[in-house]
């Protein structure tokens, strides 16, 4: 069990990112983008909650797609805030984005949220062309919280974009700016209840000091508990806590709502929304770890798009000066990964990101 | 109101099963502090007349039909025990 943007909290070890090896791969997700990444698997599923399969994707040069919600069955994943998960795959390239989705995609009766429609094969979206095509750029996800080199190479996607055919203007997610705290109070809320089941009896570590029942459950819990994840439980138990349930939990809901509208205005307008996937790239390891909220704050691109139930992907673009990858998301409509996989590939095909740059396992 | 106190958060730890050293309390005071003060913004919002969103998708009440299907590998099972006996489950006595 692990969560947090920087893959430092593991239960296990730590990872270190292929590029530097003083960084982060980023979290939480990163053992699985660092290993793609440094070429040890041809492939890997992560899980994505608030941004886990593509800040982790965007730090380590990879793509990282998020599926829409619902349309990759999570039986078999231990639950963590059971409104936002969702698992996808993490891959050298979108062609193998694509056919990944198609092996893990469709519905499954073990998971009442997946989705019952027709099978599609995403390869077929894997179309060098988006001549046409309408893309929206959130000007609050280039503002001040994002470092110049990740803007500047946001502004050189779109100008590739834009010779290639589509059209690619400003556009605004100002409710977007809440998007975090409500993550934080959501997730960490579902996850306070779903880590109940984690007692000593029924699922996983067991403590072996223990004198009666009670014993069990606290010793199991806090001898098996992370720092990180037992933050989140007490976060999350607090804002369920009976006189602060309205005032955080319900009131998160309700701007949740607020989120999905403002999302659903936007792409009756565009086909896609471009943003930074991650305001910087990977971080010292270490550099974070004693602030929390700093941490949350690597997610700022990536968890709106879990609130929205939206598909996500990352695409690497550039180096930075210090030769660490930066990357884009692309995000859809719900049901929508063949808008994103086409414009992905399209841009896959006439840049050179892969070809130019290897990890160096620096450091 | 995010002005959380130490016992407040000896009290969410009982209720969380969690046991917490003294530094582990400080140093979570301090983070909820911290946490909640920035969650706090959300109430610049108005949401008088907004629904509530309980899930990603708009699916209510997944049904299926309430059949007993019989799953013959035990020993598959088994290997998810911490502890087995005789093709049982093996946990601690939790009745005094």
């Amino acid at each position: 069990m692990q969560c947090g943007s920087s893959t430092e909290t593991s239960s296990l070890f730590k990872t270190h990112n292929p590029w530097d090896l003083s960084r982060v791969p980023g979290g939480s997700s990163g053992g699985s983008a660092a290993a793609v990444s440094a070429d040890m698997a041809p492939w890997a599923l992560g899980s994505d909650t608030g941004g886990s399969i593509r800040q982790p994707a965007s730090l380590c040069g990879i793509v990282g797609l998020k599926p829409t919600y619902g349309l990759v069955s999570r039986f078999g994943l231990i639950a963590y805030a059971s409104s936002l998960d969702q698992i996808g795959p993490l891959t050298k390239d979108v062609t193998d984005s694509a056919m990944l989705l198609n092996l893990i995609a469709g519905y499954d009766e073990k998971d009442t949220t997946s989705m019952d429609m027709p099978k599609k094969d995403y390869t077929l979206s894997l179309v060098n062309d988006v001549k046409g095509m309408k893309i929206g750029v959130p000007k609050e996800y280039l503002g001040e919280g994002t470092s110049a080199e990740v803007k500047e190479a946001m502004m050189k996607v779109v100008k590739k974009y834009q010779e290639l055919g589509a059209t690619v203007e400003e556009c605004s997610l100002d409710v977007g700016q809440y998007a975090s705290a409500v993550y934080y109070i959501i997730a960490c809320a579902e996850a306070s209840s779903n880590l109940g089941r984690f007692d000593g009896i029924r699922y996983g570590y067991r403590t072996e000091n223990f004198e009666n029942l009670k014993d069990i459950y606290k010793n199991s819990r806090s001898e098996g508990f992370g720092a990180e994840v037992k933050r989140r439980i007490i976060l999350g138990t607090y804002v369920l806590s009976s006189g602060y349930y309205d005032a955080y939990y319900k009131k998160a809901q309700k701007v949740r709502t607020l989120i999905k509208n403002a999302y659903n205005e936007l792409f009756e307008k565009y086909d896609l929304l471009l943003t930074p996937t991650s305001p910087t790239t990977a971080f010292k390891i270490g550099e974070k770890m004693n602030n929390p909220l700093q941490m949350y704050m690597a997610d700022i691109c990536t968890v709106p798009v879990n609130i929205g139930g939206l598909p996500g992907m990352n695409v690497p673009c550039e180096l930075d000066a210090n030769g660490l990858p930066i990357g884009f998301q692309l995000i859809a409509k719900p049901f929508a990964e063949e808008t994103i996989f086409r414009a992905a590939y399209t841009y896959e095909q006439n840049t050179n990101f892969r070809a130019e740059h290897r990890p160096t396992f620096k450091g | 109101m995010a002005d959380i106190s130490q016992d407040e958060i000896v009290h969410i730890a009982k209720l969380a099963m969690l046991n917490l050293t003294e530094s582990e309390i400080e140093g979570y005071t301090k983070d909820m502090k911290d946490i909640l003060a920035y969650a706090e913004m959300i109430n610049r919002l108005d949401t008088d007349n907004i629904d509530e969103t309980i899930g990603a998708t708009e699916q209510k009440n997944v049904f299926r039909k309430d059949e007993i299907v019989n799953f013959e590998n035990r020993e598959l099972l088994l290997q998810n025990a911490p502890s087995q006996d005789e093709g049982m489950f093996r946990i601690p006595k939790v009745i005094q």
